[in-house]
């Protein structure tokens, strides 16, 4: 008697490729996909024997304007802020280098996210010593900081409290020069159960940059 | 069909079929921005103008949707996505009655029709590239792996078609002899 062989259903083999198109394409997305790709825009890209993204050079004096910070919702210790009110922090931050303060912000009202001008006009002290005339090198409010191997900027930043008793500590980050670029530099520091400081910021800009490029530079928010 | 040509088309086809997966979904396309001499002010006034940006296949199509190049975006989502799965499909289960001796019938029927569009995304990349290089500032366009792994599985499933065409001239041949 004849033995009937069984025969795969024809469907049997095209269904199987379009499965194994589908997995290869979700491993390939998985892997390689928007996320991905994002991640390595963050990555600068050098041109072919020429650098695209600009460094920063030794000996050189640059503007450091921290542009933006952004605060978890949470504090470090996981409470809420300003819980007596319920409302969002009032971030203020302090630039400071080896301990000595470069620069202290003024705190931005109920945010979770902050910015802030390099150019500013102190009304008050005009009217005070009767000022008629605006330097413009005076109206830059971002520190210059010369550029020295080694040079790291600290910047720590927490929740004002309005009486000044009552400060409530978001975290310190370093700014490594030797990591930072010419221009708008975005730092996410890492989370850690001591910082509630989820992005910064920083421009870096050359000391001698024109007020009408300042200008546009702020305007390019 | 005898067993071995079967076996052999049907490995490119896998291999196909992989490639596809791969070539849809890893980045086939990444744009450099690029302003020359004023590369430095631009990165300083508007940074994200110098990000580069990585396209895929996939990406690319809802990206189209997403602007509301719905047209293009369904063209090529069918050309490119739906199309080429399909053709796979179908050049396996004519590779299958061709085996059985069932005769070439309407899939390869279909199989030789569809194989004339196999390099049009290929191509449409190729013409992308040489476009950019009209553009101002040297502004650099190159070719990710994507692009590759689908031109190779559009060159596996040419192979596998070629072989196909082969062994179904082989078949129709014989059929006429025993008539």
């Amino acid at each position: 008697m004849a033995r009937r062989v069984a025969r795969t259903p024809i469907w049997v083999w095209p269904v199987l490729l379009v499965l194994i198109a589908g997995l290869s394409g979700v491993t390939g997305w998985a892997f390689f996909g928007p996320e991905a790709a994002l991640l390595v825009q963050a990555e600068p890209i050098e041109g072919e024997g020429e650098q695209v993204v600009s460094r920063l050079e030794y000996g050189k004096t640059y503007h450091v304007w921290i542009k933006k910070i952004a605060l978890e919702d949470r504090m470090p210790d996981g409470d809420r802020w300003d819980s007596g009110n319920d409302s969002a922090p009032d971030i203020q931050f302090e630039l400071s280098r080896d301990g000595e303060r470069l620069q202290k912000s003024d705190a931005r009202k109920d945010a979770f996210v902050a910015r802030w001008d390099p150019i500013s006009i102190d009304v008050k002290d005009m009217l005070i010593n009767g000022s008629t005339q605006i330097d413009p090198a005076g109206l830059i409010q971002s520190p210059l900081v010369r550029y020295e191997p080694g040079t790291v900027l600290d910047l720590t930043v927490w929740d004002d409290d309005a009486t000044g008793l009552d400060d409530e500590h978001a975290g310190v980050v370093r700014l490594v020069f030797g990591e930072l670029f010419l221009g708008e530099n975005t730092i996410l520091p890492s989370a850690t159960g001591s910082s509630s400081v989820k992005q910064v910021e920083v421009v870096l800009f050359p000391e001698d940059l024109s007020l009408t490029e300042l200008i546009r530079l702020v305007s390019e928010r | 069909m005898t067993r071995n040509p079967a076996v052999l088309v049907r490995l490119l086809l896998i291999i196909s079929a992989a490639l596809l997966g791969f070539g849809l979904t890893l980045p086939c396309m990444t744009v450099v921005p690029n302003f020359g001499p004023y590369e430095d002010w631009v990165r300083l006034l508007d940074p994200s103008l110098t990000h580069a940006s990585h396209y895929s296949v996939v990406s690319g199509i809802g990206s189209m949707f997403e602007q509301g190049a719905v047209g293009i975006g369904a063209l090529l989502l069918g050309f490119s996505v739906i199309f080429p799965g399909v053709k796979i499909a179908i050049m396996v289960a004519a590779v299958e009655a061709l085996r059985r001796r069932e005769g070439p019938g309407w899939l390869m029927r279909l199989v030789h029709h569809a194989g004339k569009f196999s390099m049009l995304d290929v191509w449409v990349i190729a013409v992308l590239v040489v476009a950019a290089k009209g553009l101002p500032g040297d502004t650099e366009v190159r070719l990710g792996p994507g692009i590759y792994l689908f031109a190779g599985s559009v060159l596996c499933s040419v192979l596998s078609g070629a072989v196909m065409h082969h062994a179904e001239h082989k078949l129709l041949v014989g059929q006429v002899v025993k008539s």
